[in-house]
């Protein structure tokens, strides 16, 4: 059942995985259950099991990493469990971690913890507060098996929980309209950029005869003949990575994203969320480095993103909507990294990044006392502009930047409308909603 | 997509003279009636200007010269905003005893005023008129919706033989009145749309006039400012948006701000124009430019404080016209759009508007039969009716109580509810503080020391421990900025901030300067501190730079893990680290005020410093004013108070209000330093007040968050008061861990019954955590405000709820010391108190809602999320355990006097007579009660005087978490 059960490590590092995958688990259903059997539980018990829990997985990250360091077997460990529902069908679900992976789990078990931590206090007495913890563990859930999966049914279970439970933080504000639109914007762009995971996860199964990530690297020289595959699959990933990362042009759900609750932008966009794309093509640096032309594309895309940030968001003026924008530009600045080969500078740089931003986003409400403190030693806080008659072409540049270079209102003409007239479509497939919907309009 | 329907009407070049000059004359005409309607309908606009430095004032200042009820129901009808607590919550505090059933009576008469009609007798004499509005304040019996109402009927919860005789008399047309037409609130083109069910024209409009006022309004969050900010809003914005047409506008856009400058309009013309499109008769503009403001009332808002209160130069025409102007050519064009949209596009926007106005005149709504029906069964199932009596009332007695109920609605209800609840806690205080006044007087004659703070009422449970440590203290509240209206500069503060009052222009400027010695520290501290302040905005900024922001974040960033990690977990740790460094990298020298002034002026051409007659004619009126000239104590201490927190764009709000939004420490500094100095003392004789050579004065800072309390220049302190100033300094050590205790038991994460000490380390964490977004509780609960000697509130329990104002009115003979308190306090302490009830009673409209997804903006305010209206107001979670009453004055002096002081400050009186607060009087001989109700003084009425007595303060509200009545805390037996 259990591969490479050679030594007592591997069987310690199974079972810190499994505590480590079930510890997120265990806090998702300690909040879903209560609901389904609709029972009221107090807001202490809650964080007093979910405190126990994370620390819990914590932990188990640290045994695991520990044990992968000190493996022999060129530092990766797996396992899995085969299931055979059928005859014709072999399902295997399993975990593999290697040292990038484990120190990855450190990272997420150690932030979310963190955000968490700060969450019991900031959230509470708030009427969402289970929903919240319970979004936040599905999170943790999702980059849990997003980073360990084995095999590419995990990856993308993992990487759907990521963008399902980023939606709906996002609309943690139900009561009004505008977070849930623009939770709507996220959830087409990301449901938009995951065909090109699961289109380069088919490709890369046909071409490779495997669904095994631990097995790509080696199969990957033997697939040369199915080259153009690679290349397809290849800007597949690429694509994958526009939406969770926000690169261009699928970038102006991130701004939008600020609707909720601080610390949920600050684990999601500053902290995993926005680093869960870079991830995924580290892994596949293999793929990388035989498709090309996906490197080439990664270099437009990361470059150009980059500049647009920080285009774009030297002129908000709002605290949230320049961290988003420097958060983009980072990440447009790992895709750089990774187009060049330098994955090992990309992961190095995800991390500091993620440290340094989720910090940032935890401090953007004192944003006002920090600038009431610096305010003596910064003389010009704007750039000092001449302004008057100025050439037209500066004014035309301010606008275009303003304005997001009129990306938001493309993106929604061309993607976010067309979703929601089909929506409205299938709506209306529907006799009950149908009804409902036209008692509400009322008649003219 | 159909171009949008707006015909630019082409002016000719008239040759006719004449002709042109009588159009100038009409459009003058014009401009002036939008400028009357503009700034009528500003009125309903919020008045705050940037949380920076928050001001509290009452959110609806404009309709102060109104009664307070009609004024609150005017906003309900205009903003849709709540009026009063919600009948949920009156009816719970009814259950918990907060209100009576005597406060109801008295409620009732006071609202309805008509005690004769209370016996009326109704429904064939089974009911009268009393007992059905008691029913109704208990019960649901207001008319539901008819599918509700035949739901509920059929649920099964009355007998079939009552619904069939209810719905039988019901619906006989005869029986069932039609309710009172009211008039709606003029509702916007865009309002009909959305009622149609199309798509929101605003929301295309605020998705591109958010980011813009943003940017305009910025000071100093982005790297770019807008640019020829000087040309206004309305032309820099037709410029911008001619060069690039954003969001959803395209071409149509560009060609309509074109035509608008080729025909050379500006703001008020282009608003006309944008009028005249929807042809809106002139005497509805106010009405409708209200609307469109309170469409987005946080960014007109800021246009209006722009314009009217930061002082900068105005930019063109008044920037709220401009705003509008822009704001009215966007909605025509959105409108426009979205008739294209929905294949109407053969309708105007001009015919929305017509819609709306026809929409107005609303047609009386008919209550349906089932609904009448259904509040007919439900009051036979509380009186216990069977189904032949339903039958057998006349149609005249059905009449009679419907039209009964229908007045007797929701908003009659929640006043009534409002005032009982007023009443009975009003009653509480002043039946305690009566029989506190007949109680033999307990300040010491000759205290030891005293202590004099501000009149908040979070000082109000400080006050009270510091008796309770020492009883020979006297403790004195008066206004936190001690007479000193000063522009103040700190030593590492870059300019001038004024600590005073909002309404006193400081004429003074002091600023606090390096003690001789230790000048040679200062450099290395501007240095330091540069580096540090310079290197983290650097790495803000450079988080948007092109190419900075990659070197810095992949070297820099994991140096961020280490605060992330012990500020989250450890925060009091964290905090204490932070210090230490800052201690060791950049010590603080010890620093003076320069207090005297020596012919020096700062840049604003202030007199650095007071002249000696100043400061004597400061210290007379302080030490008069709170009513302590005959009897000074061997030390003084003055503390000012302010409040530091973290994550909160709130934190000034906290501050002294009494400061302006800010702290008050070097108020209190500068007062004590003034009352040291013997030449200063001498003067001071010279008036008639003594002040002892063996008197010596210490000031300090009183933080209302993490209870930390600074004493100031304690090195000039003389030997021979030296062990005396530390004794002191010890007992001021106790009492505020024991008001941090007091504190604790409403904060819910504090340990359930802590000692001391964890006490004052739990609201230590409050005020250094990043996780906490109610580092304090700030005003909330504040309900009563006294002026008058300590006698009245000394040892008595009032929860941190009273202001308290120092006053001896056996000084004041001709009442101008009262005047001067009562003009500096009435205003300060309704406006906290009317903020917060506003922002407690309808959060959403009045408050600026939750926290957590709070934004912050221009360094103006806070947005939820990226594109918002500015949210004004304050926080849910500053306010959540606030009770929503108006404030109490309790004033010792004669009603006589108090009128008369009233009606000669325009201020007072429209707070007194309005009914904005509650005013009370004590008799300053005999001790006897006065209410005013309206302008008549009443007296309290007599009821049996039983002060709940206690042995000290923690033993009153030990293991209580919720809001405490008075008691007396002090040794049993004291009477």
């Amino acid at each position: 059942m259990f591969s490479d059960l050679a030594s007592s490590l591997s069987v310690i590092a199974v079972i810190a995985a499994g505590i480590l995958i079930g510890s997120s688990l265990v806090g998702v259903l300690s909040i879903a259950g209560p609901w389904l059997l609709m029972r009221e539980v107090s807001e202490a018990s809650r964080l007093r099991v979910l405190f126990y829990l994370q620390l819990a997985g914590w932990l188990a990250s640290l045994v695991l990493a520990a044990c992968v360091f000190e493996s022999e077997s060129g530092q990766r460990m797996a396992a899995s469990i085969h299931w055979r529902p059928a005859e014709a069908v072999e399902l295997e679900l399993g975990v593999v971690i290697d040292g990038l992976a484990a120190s990855l789990l450190v990272g997420i078990t150690s932030l979310t913890g963190i955000v968490q931590h700060f969450s019991f206090r900031y959230l509470h007495r708030d009427g969402g507060n289970a929903r919240f913890f319970f979004l936040l563990e599905l999170f943790q859930l999702g980059m849990i098996l997003l980073v360990s999966a084995s095999h590419l049914v995990g990856l993308i279970a993992g990487w759907e929980l990521v963008g399902l439970s980023s939606t709906f933080l996002i609309a943690y504000f139900q009561e009004r309209r505008v977070p849930v639109e623009n939770a709507m914007v996220a959830f087409v762009s990301y449901r938009l950029c995951d065909v090109g995971l699961v289109l380069g996860s088919a490709l890369l199964v046909h071409a490779l005869g495997s669904s095994s990530i631990a097995d790509w690297p080696t199969l990957m020289d033997s697939a040369r003949l199915h080259a153009f595959e690679l290349e397809l699959a290849g800007i597949c990933f690429v694509v994958a990575t526009l939406g969770k990362s926000a690169q261009l042009p699928a970038s102006s759900w991130l701004p939008r994203a600020m609707e909720g609750p601080t610390p949920s932008s600050a684990i999601f966009y500053g902290a995993l969320s926005i680093h869960a794309g870079v991830y995924l093509l580290i892994r596949l640096q293999p793929l990388l480095a035989v498709a090309v032309s996906a490197r080439v594309l990664l270099l437009i895309v990361g470059g150009v993103t980059a500049l647009y940030a920080a285009f774009v968001g030297r002129v908000e003026a709002d605290v949230k909507s320049r961290l988003a924008h420097a958060s983009m530009a980072q990440a447009g600045f790992m895709l750089i990294e990774i187009g060049l080969g330098l994955s090992t500078l990309a992961a190095w740089h995800l991390g500091a990044h993620a440290c340094w931003r989720t910090w940032q986003f935890l401090r953007a409400p004192s944003a006002l006392h920090d600038a009431h403190r610096a305010h003596p030693f910064l003389s010009h806080t704007h750039e000092t502009e001449a302004s008057a008659g100025r050439a037209s072409a500066t004014v035309r540049w301010y606008a275009l930047r303003l304005d997001h270079f009129g990306l938001d209102e493309v993106v929604s003409r061309v993607l976010i409308r067309p979703a929601r007239n089909l929506a409205e479509l299938l709506q209306q497939l529907d006799p009950w909603s149908d009804r409902a919907r036209r008692a509400a309009r009322g008649t003219r | 997509m159909g171009a949008p329907k707006i015909s630019v009407t082409p002016i000719g070049v008239e040759g006719d003279r004449m002709h042109a000059q009588a159009d100038a004359s009409l459009d003058n005409d014009r401009v002036a009636e939008l400028e009357a309607a503009v700034a009528e309908a500003a009125r309903w606009l919020p008045h705050q200007g940037p949380i920076g430095v928050f001001v509290h004032h009452n959110t609806l200042v404009e309709l102060e010269d109104r009664p307070f009820h009609d004024a609150i129901l005017e906003a309900h009808a205009r903003l849709g905003a709540e009026p009063y607590w919600s009948e949920v919550e009156y009816r719970r505090a009814h259950q918990n005893g907060r209100i009576d059933p005597e406060d109801l009576r008295y409620a009732l008469d006071r609202v309805l005023d008509r005690r004769r009609s209370r016996k009326r007798r109704l429904c064939g004499g089974r009911l009268s008129l009393e007992e059905l509005r008691e029913l109704a304040l208990h019960h649901d019996l207001d008319p539901l919706e008819a599918p509700a109402a035949e739901f509920l009927l059929r649920s099964g919860t009355f007998s079939s033989a009552i619904v069939r005789a209810a719905l039988l008399r019901a619906s006989e047309p005869l029986g069932v009145p039609l309710t009172s037409a009211s008039r709606r609130p003029l509702e916007r083109p865009r309002d009909v749309c959305v009622r149609l069910g199309w798509s929101d024209p605003d929301s295309r409009v605020h998705e591109v006039l958010i980011p813009a006022c943003a940017a305009f309004c910025d000071r100093g969050v982005a790297n770019r400012a807008w640019p020829e900010r000087e040309l206004g809003f309305y032309a820099s914005i037709r410029r911008l948006w001619q060069g690039h047409p954003p969001g959803d506008f395209g071409r149509e856009l560009v060609a309509e701000f074109a035509a608008q400058e080729s025909e050379g309009l500006d703001a008020r013309a282009a608003t006309l124009r944008s009028l005249d499109a929807l042809e809106i008769p002139p005497k509805e503009w106010g009405t409708f430019i209200a609307a469109t403001f309170l469409a987005l009332p946080g960014w007109f808002g800021i246009m209006r404080w722009i314009e009217h209160e930061s002082g900068e130069v105005p930019i063109g025409e008044p920037v709220l016209i401009q705003l509008l102007a822009v704001r009215l050519t966007l909605d025509l064009l959105s409108l426009s759009r979205t008739l294209a949209e929905c294949g109407e596009s053969s309708d105007s926007p001009a015919r929305l508007f017509e819609l709306a106005m026809r929409e107005r005149e609303q047609v009386p709504t008919r209550v349906s039969g089932a609904a009448r029906a259904l509040q007919l069964a439900r009051l036979a199932d509380l009186c216990g009716w069977d189904a032949p009596v339903i039958e057998g009332l006349a149609n005249s007695d059905l009449r009679a109580l419907f039209q009964a109920l229908d007045h007797f609605d929701g908003l009659v209800r929640r006043r009534v509810w409002h005032e009982a609840y007023e009443r009975h806690y009003r009653r509480e205080i002043l039946l305690a503080i009566r029989a506190k006044s007949r109680m033999p007087d307990d300040t010491p004659r000759t205290p030891r020391a005293q202590v004099v703070v501000c009149i908040d009422e979070r000082e109000e449970s400080f006050r009270r421990h510091i008796e309770e440590v020492c009883p020979e203290i006297e403790t004195v509240g008066t206004a936190g900025f001690f007479g000193v209206a000063i522009d103040y500069r700190g030593l590492d503060d870059h300019g001038y901030a004024p600590l005073c009052p909002v309404v006193v222009a400081p004429e003074h400027a002091i600023e606090e300067r390096a003690h001789e010695e230790d000048v040679h520290l200062v450099p290395k501290r501007v240095l330091m501190r540069g580096l540090w302040f310079r290197g983290l905005h650097r790495g803000r900024v450079a988080a948007h730079s092109y190419g900075h922001s990659f070197w810095v974040t992949a070297l820099l960033g994991w140096v961020a893990a280490l605060p992330l990690v012990f500020s989250v977990l450890a925060p009091r740790f964290a905090a204490r680290m932070a210090r230490a460094a800052s201690r060791a990298l950049s010590p603080k020298p010890r620093t003076r005020l320069e207090r005297t002034y020596s012919g020096a002026q700062n840049a604003h051409g202030k007199p650095l410093g007071f002249r000696l007659e100043e400061q004597i004619e400061r210290v007379a009126g302080l030490l008069r004013g709170a009513g302590m000239a005959e009897r000074l104590s061997q030390v003084v201490l003055v503390l000012g108070h302010g409040s530091t927190s973290l994550n909160n764009p709130h934190e000034s709000a906290h501050d002294c209000g009494a400061c302006g939004g800010r702290q008050g420490g070097a108020n209190a500094r500068i007062i004590a330093d003034m009352a040291n100095d013997p030449a200063v003392r001498a003067g001071v004789r010279a008036k008639g007040i003594s002040i002892p050579d063996s008197v010596w004065f210490v000031g300090g800072l009183h933080d209302t968050c993490s209870d930390n309390v600074v004493l100031y220049d304690l090195d000039l302190v003389p030997s021979s008061h030296r062990s005396e100033v530390e004794a002191l300094a010890g007992i001021l050590d106790e009492a505020r861990a024991r008001n941090a205790h007091e504190r604790c038991r409403r904060f819910d994460f504090a340990p359930r019954s802590p000692s001391y000490a964890s006490a004052l380390r739990h609201v230590e964490r409050r005020a250094t955590a990043l996780d906490e977004p109610r580092p304090e509780y700030g005003h909330a609960t504040n309900a009563i405000c006294v002026v008058g000697r300590r006698r009245l509130t000394r040892r008595l329990f009032l929860d941190r709820r009273a202001f308290l104002t120092s006053y001896d009115p056996v000084g004041d003979v001709d009442g101008a010391i009262l005047a001067a308190t009562l003009g500096a306090v009435v205003p300060v302490c309704a406006g906290i108190n009317l903020e917060y009830y506003f922002s407690f009673v309808d959060n959403e409209r009045y408050g600026c809602g939750t926290k957590l997804p709070h934004n912050l903006t221009g360094w103006l305010g806070v947005m939820n999320g990226s594109k918002s209206d500015l949210r004004t107001g304050l926080p849910w979670q500053m306010v959540e355990i606030h009770e929503p009453v108006r404030l109490l004055f309790v004033i010792e002096a004669t009603p006589a006097r108090i009128s008369e002081i009233a009606h000669a400050n325009p201020a007072i009186a429209r707070m007194f007579f309005n009914g904005w607060v509650q005013v009370a009087s004590v008799h300053p001989e005999t001790g006897r009660i006065a209410e005013l109700r309206g302008d008549v003084w009443q007296a309290l009425s007599d009821a049996p005087i039983r002060l709940l007595q206690a042995r000290s303060s923690p033993e009153w509200y030990q293991g209580r978490r919720d809001a405490l009545g008075p008691a007396y805390v002090g040794p049993l037996g004291g009477k």
